[in-house]
């Protein structure tokens, strides 16, 4: 099928591209189909409404930015994802960016999950407290060149 | 909305497999207990709420997507030189 992007104009995708989220995004619970792209050689992709065409986020892959990343999933969350074999489950997180790159922040307390297998996903709105909606993205990685040029 | 009156140890159920008990109340707030089958999600209204606000907040992130790419590769490049 052929889906409008406001960003990357039509796109041409095939059904078992598209990831269904039964009770939609926070904020947009009427869109339940998208689709991911992944953006060459980078750990980013994309989000987007195979039904809105403004409707698109930007997600990363959180162990290359945050390598003890870890949450347990909870036992209604395995229920929307269709109980999935360790093996299928899939976590990004979404990007913000402002004006600044150096001050774009990943979501890790709401992390997007889906099933390889099922082609289900859902935001999982982590309970504990140790993340938060804003972690600086490029922080760790700034953070260790500066320590790296003392020369 | 259904507004109901509970006192304290008084339970409300919704369905057949959903109970809300008032545990404690206090002069700043109530301590419920629920009662619900484990696929049911539970959650704190407001971090659903903020979870929205964060969404919103990063509609129109693509546009920053090349700058992202090119940010990350030089981070990386410089790892790789390391």
């Amino acid at each position: 099928m052929i889906i409008q992007t406001s960003r990357f104009g039509q796109l041409e995708i095939e059904d078992n591209e598209i990831i269904q989220f039964p009770q939609g995004i926070p904020g947009f619970p009427e869109y339940k189909p998208y689709t991911l792209i992944s953006v060459e050689d980078s750990p980013f992709y994309f989000l987007q409404s195979v039904e809105e065409g403004s409707l698109s986020f930007v997600l990363v892959s959180p162990f290359e930015f945050f390598p003890s990343y870890e949450f347990e999933l909870s036992a209604d969350a395995l229920h929307e994802l269709g109980h999935p074999a360790r093996e299928d489950v899939r976590v990004l997180n979404i990007v913000t960016v402002k004006d600044d790159i150096e001050e774009a922040t990943v979501n890790l307390a709401a992390p997007i999950v889906w099933s390889g297998a099922t082609r289900a996903g859902i935001q999982v709105i982590l309970q504990d407290a140790s993340y938060r909606t804003k972690h600086l993205l490029f922080q760790s990685k700034a953070g260790a060149e500066e320590e790296e040029t003392p020369c | 909305m259904l507004v109901l009156s509970r006192k304290k140890g008084e339970t409300i159920m919704i369905g057949n497999d959903i109970e809300l008990t008032v545990l404690e109340v206090t002069p700043d707030g109530v301590k419920l207990g629920i009662s619900a089958p484990k696929e049911i999600g539970i959650l704190r209204k407001e971090l659903f709420a903020a979870t929205a606000t964060t969404n919103k907040d990063a509609l129109h992130s693509l546009d920053a997507l090349q700058s992202l790419q090119i940010r990350y590769k030089e981070i990386k490049n410089k790892e790789t030189r390391k």
